[in-house]
């Protein structure tokens, strides 16, 4: 590399001495690992839309919460979590196809949430930032709660690794194996509650799903096994924070939209890539 | 076909391997099976008979502890159980490799399977011919060779009672006869064996009983009586 590239490279990546971009960066990484670590058990199993209903439900736990404290995310996370399981149950026992179960949790969460909105004052701003997210402007605390979730998350998917892959795969035949299954379900139900209700405060509702989405969708059009496409999504996630952040503040765009639009081109792109292999 | 058999256990000296006692399931105001009663011993061979839709696979559910009864009691004599099942419930898209899929059938899994755990794996492709596909995804595999990672998942414990459910359904000839030696052997080696089947041509074992099931048991009793009742019912 040349004196004047590794200059180049400097100037690109310096603004992340600032500590607030750092801070962005810590919170986008930690959130997008986290997401990346749920995202073949969730999408592989046909729930790719449970944390954008998780998402809408949220919104109506952190309007509770601004209504009646300051720190919204002590009502929100446990709103949140009693709407999976509620979702959980309607799929397993009410015999509802899983994304009928979201959508119903989901809009009457929301149509609640909107009430209040309406009938509480001051909401305008909050709400707002709800929507689209605010992660330049995060708290230490907050970057604090990323981590720590996706280090439960990490943790959590290492320890029931197989029993996860054999119930995601085959369900019936991890049930005959002896898994826990409903105890697993609720469990990755009630971990992606708390990742959407912590991600909306920061990335906003309506882009909170993608992180759980892309990793292992695009991971799953190069790779054969689930390890790789686990692997694959989380190594996928961190490149596009780094790039998406990278993206946004050259070239002044909303930082959540442009780590999205970063994810769709690369989905394209492996997607390309796939058939190109497969030609050949 | 009707009640032809009220005896519905073997007999012999040896320990019970399954004994169903009036089991009957619904699902809401569909009765799929009432009063089932019936027992087997261990090294037993039971094949299951039925037409479409007569409760044979959700017996097998029953056996393999997938569905609850709704009312009686299976008592399942076995701490090392292999089962096949008739239909799989995963997505063809699913990103997953054969080895991947055998391993979840091991005892004692870890994160990355162990030596001993791969030179099994091996083994058993060896066995059944299809070593060349361990790193295979499932999706690109042919419902014979689909099949045959199936059964290995089921026998990779060495169980000594082995449930299946049309296990033959997706394979070649060639294929079914070298499965048929295997299951063969494993019944000779003491192995109790229950088959679901509608084809009872190319049974492995003459001295096997056979379980006319729908609704409830209407027959159970050895080969040759079967044959024998099924062809004056023709007559009929």
């Amino acid at each position: 590399m040349t004196m004047q590239q590794e200059v180049e490279v400097k100037i690109m990546f310096d603004f992340f001495t600032e500590q607030f971009m750092q801070y962005a960066l810590y919170l986008g990484l930690a959130l997008a690992v986290a997401a990346a670590f749920l995202s073949p058990y969730l999408v592989l199993s046909h729930q790719a839309m449970i944390a954008d209903g998780i998402a809408h439900i949220s919104f109506t736990g952190i309007s509770i919460g601004l209504l009646l404290s300051s720190q919204a995310l002590y009502f929100a996370i446990p709103f949140a979590i009693i709407a999976s399981i509620a979702i959980t149950i309607l799929t397993e026992k009410a015999n509802m196809q899983n994304d009928a179960s979201i959508s119903v949790v989901s809009a009457f969460a929301l149509a609640i949430g909107l009430i209040i909105v309406t009938v509480g004052d001051g909401f305008n701003r909050s709400i707002e930032s709800l929507l689209v997210g605010s992660i330049l402007t995060v708290s230490t605390s907050e970057v604090q709660l990323a981590i720590i979730l996706m280090v439960i998350t990490i943790v959590f998917v290492l320890a029931f690794y197989r029993p996860l892959l054999a119930m995601t795969y085959d369900p019936e035949y991890a049930k005959f194996s002896g898994v826990k299954t409903s105890l697993l379900k609720y469990s990755l139900a009630a971990l992606t509650a708390v990742f959407v209700v912590i991600g909306v405060k920061t990335v906003g509702i309506l882009l909170i799903s993608a992180y759980t989405i892309f990793p292992a969708l695009i991971s799953n059009q190069l790779v054969k096994s689930f390890k790789l496409t686990l692997v694959g999504g989380v190594v996928i996630a961190i490149f596009t924070i780094f790039i998406g952040i990278t993206l946004s503040y050259h070239l002044n765009l909303p930082t959540g939209s442009t780590i999205v639009v970063v994810y769709t081109i690369l989905l394209i792109g492996a997607y390309l890539l796939r058939r190109i292999l497969r030609r050949n | 076909m009707q009640d032809y058999s009220n005896k519905t256990s073997t007999t012999s000296n040896k320990p019970l391997a399954i004994e169903l006692s009036d089991v009957s399931v619904s699902f809401g105001k569909f009765c799929a099976l009432k009063n089932v009663s019936f027992s087997i011993n261990k090294g037993d061979f039971l094949y299951i008979v039925g037409p479409n839709g007569s409760g044979k696979t959700t017996l097998i559910k029953l056996m393999v502890g997938v569905i609850e009864p709704t009312l009686g009691k299976v008592h399942i004599n076995s701490d090392n159980l292999g089962y096949l099942p008739q239909k799989f419930n995963y997505s063809h898209q699913f990103p997953v490799t054969v080895r991947e899929v055998i391993y979840s059938g091991c005892k004692k899994q870890r994160i990355i399977a162990t030596k001993k755990s791969k030179a099994l794996i091996k083994t058993w492709l060896k066995k059944m011919e299809i070593e060349h596909l361990s790193e295979n995804s499932m999706a690109n595999l042919s419902g014979g060779e689909q099949q045959r990672v199936f059964l290995i998942r089921a026998l990779i414990n060495k169980p000594n009672l082995l449930i299946m459910d049309e296990p033959t359904s997706a394979l070649d000839p060639k294929f079914r006869r070298h499965f048929n030696e295997i299951i063969n052997r494993l019944s000779k080696e003491g192995v109790t064996i229950i088959y679901v089947t509608h084809d009872l041509h190319d049974r492995v074992d003459d001295n096997a009983k056979i379980m006319y099931v729908d609704q409830t048991v209407r027959f159970f009793g050895n080969f040759n009586d079967y044959a024998a009742r099924s062809r004056g019912e023709d007559n009929v």
